[in-house]
């Protein structure tokens, strides 16, 4: 059942709110530690019940619920929920306890959702595989001994194994839609400033955004449509009004498509699905270019390692946890030490800000490329997800970004869907629409996902 | 065999190539981005230099308990920030 289902039957007393963060407790305790050992959950909230009976109560009394009445909700690790455990899958901040609700959270509340669990990530968000994390990786519920995909990997794999309704993540370079793709579920990455990230710990602030996972296209738009909008706590955050899903079954819609940047068994996938949805819509596509895609990759990573090299000099072993660097895993220690060697002076210009001006040439192709198509679509990855521990060149993990990153390095919005399988394994298909066209994005993925 | 990504303890070893590797990938990129067009640096001109501040928001009594009980070293109503006061 659609997230956005429940939500009118427990409004109507057909479904208990207790009912439905009980099932997903008895899940988790199957399946997360023990079981399948999914570990896509690192924090419990041991007062979700009486949440839940809160809502249960509102109901028998008649009182007007919110728009995410009875939802059981899990937040990826960085995302600051009030009085839990959020310690960005990381031994620095193991054990410390946000004092205060991001203002994602805070918006979840006030529409009665049920905030119960805290996801495992890639610690700090850096990796993109799950398996980073200091709490161990997590595995893939669709074929555990794959990794999810990061670097919401906990909340791409706590919807695919029916631990929650919905979920946070946040997407830097491909975090929500990239897991989201290998584990067969959505996820949404707003354009930058749709939505506040007051209360994320940031990985890197040109790029960071919070957006939702879900098993549909519906319910990912309502939690998305609650977590927008302008917040003065967050200044690069700006007003939109409501999302509204519209039917495009006979419009004139065209779809850009470039040159394959996947491996053939993806690429062919997904031009099969752009050619279904052509021929059922009566859409059309075009092939467009899109310059300097071909260094998104090495555009992206150097602003990354800056901005997590800067973004974590707070965490020194005096205010926030154990030094960094004394605790830090392989992949957030390459990135501070390389973000604090091309931070030299000596190399002043050379590698931050000349990426930062590729990254307007990138954002102005995407311009001018949203003036003759009303969508791009893309393989969300450019092949499988591969074996927890399996021994990767750095050079190729990074690599399989290289769909995702565009999309951040132009400030437009993105969204992952599933668009079939090869050998059982999900493969996602990647919308892009112009900065701020949510609605637009999301009505498209609407159709697409109608002909599953 | 753990892969690069893994987390684990590392030694200095392991730390000094993790160094090593990050400078070699960002002097990779670097020369990628070398080649490319420069552009120049966008000015954004404003009319209004303030925003407005509101009466600001109170924390709340839960804010100041929950940051206190975070922190290893406090005294009755201030932490102690010491250098190396969290290390295991």
């Amino acid at each position: 059942m659609k997230a956005i289902e429940k939500v009118e039957l427990v409004k109507l007393g057909k479904l208990k709110a207790v009912d439905n963060i009980n099932e997903f407790l008895n899940r988790i305790e199957k399946d997360n530690k023990k079981g399948k050992g999914i570990n896509a959950v690192l924090v419990i909230n041991d007062k979700a019940l009486e949440e839940a009976k809160k809502i249960d109560h509102k109901v028998k009394k008649g009182q007007k619920l919110g728009r995410l009445a009875g939802l059981g909700i899990i937040v990826k690790a960085n995302i600051c929920v009030q009085g839990f455990e959020t310690n960005c899958a990381s031994k620095t901040l193991e054990g410390w306890i946000a004092p205060y609700d991001a203002t994602v959270i805070s918006k979840i509340k006030k529409e009665d959702g049920i905030i119960f669990g805290m996801a495992n990530m890639d610690e700090f968000a850096c990796g993109g595989s799950g398996e980073t994390s200091a709490f161990g990786p997590t595995k893939n519920p669709v074929k555990a001994d794959l990794i999810p995909g990061g670097t919401s990997s906990g909340s791409a794999a706590s919807v695919a194994a029916g631990f929650c309704d919905l979920a946070l993540g946040s997407d830097t370079g491909g975090s929500i839609r990239n897991p989201a793709s290998h584990c067969g579920v959505v996820g949404v990455k707003p354009s930058y400033g749709f939505v506040s990230r007051y209360g994320l710990v940031d990985m890197a602030m040109s790029f960071d955004q919070i957006g939702p996972l879900a098993k549909d296209v519906e319910s990912a738009s309502l939690l998305l449509d609650v977590i927008k909008g302008r917040d003065e706590k967050d200044p690069i955050s700006y007003e939109r009004e409501s999302i509204k899903l519209g039917n495009l079954k006979n419009k004139k819609i065209i779809i850009g498509v470039i040159k394959p940047l996947a491996k053939p068994d993806v690429q062919n996938l997904i031009d099969n699905k752009i050619n279904e949805v052509i021929s059922k819509f009566s859409w059309s596509k075009k092939q467009i270019e899109i310059k300097y895609i071909d260094v998104a990759v090495q555009t992206y990573y150097p602003i990354v390692y800056t901005e997590v090299y800067s973004g974590t000099r707070k965490f020194d072993g005096r205010r926030f946890g154990k030094k960094i660097e004394d605790v830090a895993g392989p992949e957030l220690l390459r990135r501070i030490l390389g973000g604090s060697e091309i931070t030299k002076a000596e190399y002043e210009g050379r590698y931050y800000k000349k990426a930062l001006q590729v990254k307007e040439l990138i954002k102005e192709e995407f311009e001018k490329a949203f003036k003759i198509v009303d969508c791009i679509i893309v393989p969300t990855c450019p092949g499988l997800p591969w074996k927890i521990g399996e021994s990767m060149n750095l050079e190729e993990v990074y690599a399989y970004d290289a769909l995702t990153i565009p999309a951040n390095l132009a400030e437009i919005c993105a969204i992952s869907i599933p668009a079939g399988k090869i050998n059982g394994i999900p493969v996602g298909l990647q919308i892009f629409c112009a900065k701020g066209q949510e609605s637009k994005m999301l009505s498209i993925a609407r159709e697409i996902e109608s002909l599953e | 065999m753990a892969s690069e990504l893994t987390w684990r303890r590392l030694s200095d070893k392991e730390k000094n190539e993790v160094e090593q590797k990050a400078k070699k990938i960002m002097l990779d990129f670097g020369d990628t981005l070398e080649s490319l067009p420069d552009i120049p640096e966008a000015i954004v001109e404003r009319d209004k230099f303030d925003r407005e501040e509101g009466n600001g928001i109170l924390c709340d009594d839960i804010f100041r308990d929950i940051i206190l009980e975070n922190a290893p070293k406090k005294n009755k109503d201030f932490i102690i920030a010491e250098k190396g006061g969290w290390v295991e």
